[in-house]
């Protein structure tokens, strides 16, 4: 059972509760989340889910504002946005450039232009000088949905990596298939 | 003025002249109307499925002038039976605490019933009101004030007699799952007025989703496009419309600013 925000998912004559399963359950493959087709899991609906109450031969295809909320929002989205953050600047690097190249390519399988990388230095650097006025917002950043940091991670850095991977996560060409 | 603009012109003046498009201009109040008016526009000359290929919720207009301009429904799941309330049955209240006729029940099976039932008349008094005469009982002291302005339809009937595959068959038509709902249809048929928000929007009151859950307002078979939008009341009206922890509205800003560059940068590259 991956997270899904509370209250949504009410069943009717039963006990049953939607608890977000811990460990390595939390991080399954899509296909086996539990599915109950009166309440859906609702990001998948999103995306145009088949409803399972009959054979579909192709997924209908649709464009709408809630699926860039929920690449953009939904806490499952930011926790993945979070670990490639700290994936990124936990790793060994020369400069920023660097850093910002290297998580590119884990999200796009391609080197990135020059003009690319420097586009996420800049967000990169806008958004550091940001968090480090505001460290409360740092720590929401960059642990609200994975925890508390490894020791010795800046966290004003951890929570502008953050932005720079739900950017990273969110580009039309990581989200597109072909 | 060529012949060919004077004819367009007056083809053009013509059309205004009896179509919905006056109706609308002339007899909706205010904004509203001649926002539709504007998105009406759009359409009247270009390809309408041209229109609706490129955007599905693109407004269609019926193949008659409504004179509705809106419709609210509230579905009450939980309320008192329609026996109680509106429909008066003398017979059923005399037979009062009476086994059940044969004659009803002798083909039927039904769940939750052993052996011969009994009768159970409403416990309350029915008095007819208003001009139209409709019989209303004790709890709906007020209605009957207004029972002249509203209209009450007594021909429905169904043979489900459990929660959700009831809720299924009044929303889709079908007491099992698999049909688009009410809304969906609407939605596919007439576009939506505004293209801000959903076309259907679904709000679920009372903490607890009706027994038919989200296939009441789901789109089956029709494009998911025209599927209900259930805005919550509590926590983020519209799903994760709500900015991530630690995010400010200006951080979203900028992260959205570069998100569209890099997504140019692509775009300039592969063409669309």
């Amino acid at each position: 059972m991956p997270p899904q925000p509370e209250g949504l998912w009410q069943v009717v004559y039963s006990g049953d509760n939607w608890t977000t399963s811990k460990g390595a359950d939390k991080y399954r493959r899509g296909i086996y989340t539990f599915w109950r087709r009166t309440n859906p899991y609702p990001s998948m609906t999103t995306f145009d889910a088949p409803s399972r109450e009959f054979c579909v031969l192709r997924r209908s295809r649709s464009n709408t504002p809630l699926q860039a909320l929920t690449t953009l929002n939904d806490p499952a989205f930011v926790e993945a946005a979070q670990a490639l953050a700290r994936r990124v600047a936990g790793a060994p690097a020369t400069d920023l450039k660097q850093r910002a190249s290297r998580a590119f390519r884990l999200c796009l399988a391609r080197a990135p232009q020059p003009k690319e990388t420097e586009r996420l230095v800049a967000l990169y650097k806008s958004e550091l000088a940001n968090f480090q006025q505001n460290a409360a917002a740092a720590e929401k950043m960059a642990n609200s949905e994975l925890g508390k940091a490894p020791a010795g991670m800046d966290i004003s850095e951890l929570a502008a990596w953050t932005v720079v991977a739900n950017v990273l996560l969110n580009l039309d060409e990581t989200i597109t298939k072909g | 003025m060529t012949m060919n603009s004077f004819f367009h012109e007056f083809n053009q003046r013509s059309l205004q002249a009896v179509t919905r498009r006056h109706f609308f201009g002339k007899c909706a109040t205010g904004i509203g109307g001649i926002a539709l008016a504007s998105l009406l526009d759009e359409n009247l000359f270009a390809a309408r499925s041209v229109a609706a290929r490129v955007n599905p919720l693109a407004p269609k207009s019926p193949h008659f002038a409504p004179r509705a301009k809106r419709a609210i429904y509230l579905h009450m799941a939980g309320a008192p039976s329609q026996l109680d309330l509106f429909d008066y049955k003398p017979k059923l209240k005399e037979l009062n605490g009476q086994p059940c006729p044969e004659s009803l029940f002798k083909k039927e099976r039904f769940a939750f019933i052993k052996g011969v039932p009994k009768m159970l008349g409403t416990p309350h008094s029915f008095s007819k009101h208003g001009q139209a005469g409709a019989e209303l009982s004790d709890l709906l002291p007020h209605l009957g004030e207004l029972v002249d302005d509203i209209c009450i339809v007594k021909s429905m009937r169904t043979e489900q007699f459990n929660h959700a595959p009831a809720q299924l068959f009044l929303h889709t038509g079908a007491p099992r799952q698999g049909r688009p709902g009410m809304g969906a249809w609407l939605s596919y048929g007439l576009g939506s007025e505004t293209q801000n928000l959903p076309g259907f929007v679904v709000l679920v009151s009372g903490g607890k989703s009706p027994d038919g859950g989200a296939s009441l307002w789901g789109s089956a078979f029709l494009p998911t496009v025209y599927q209900g939008v259930q805005c919550r009341s509590q926590g983020d009206p519209v799903l994760f419309v709500s900015n991530p922890p630690g995010m400010s509205a200006e951080t979203r800003r900028r992260s959205l600013d570069a998100l569209k560059d890099l997504n140019e940068m692509q775009l300039k590259q592969v063409g669309s």
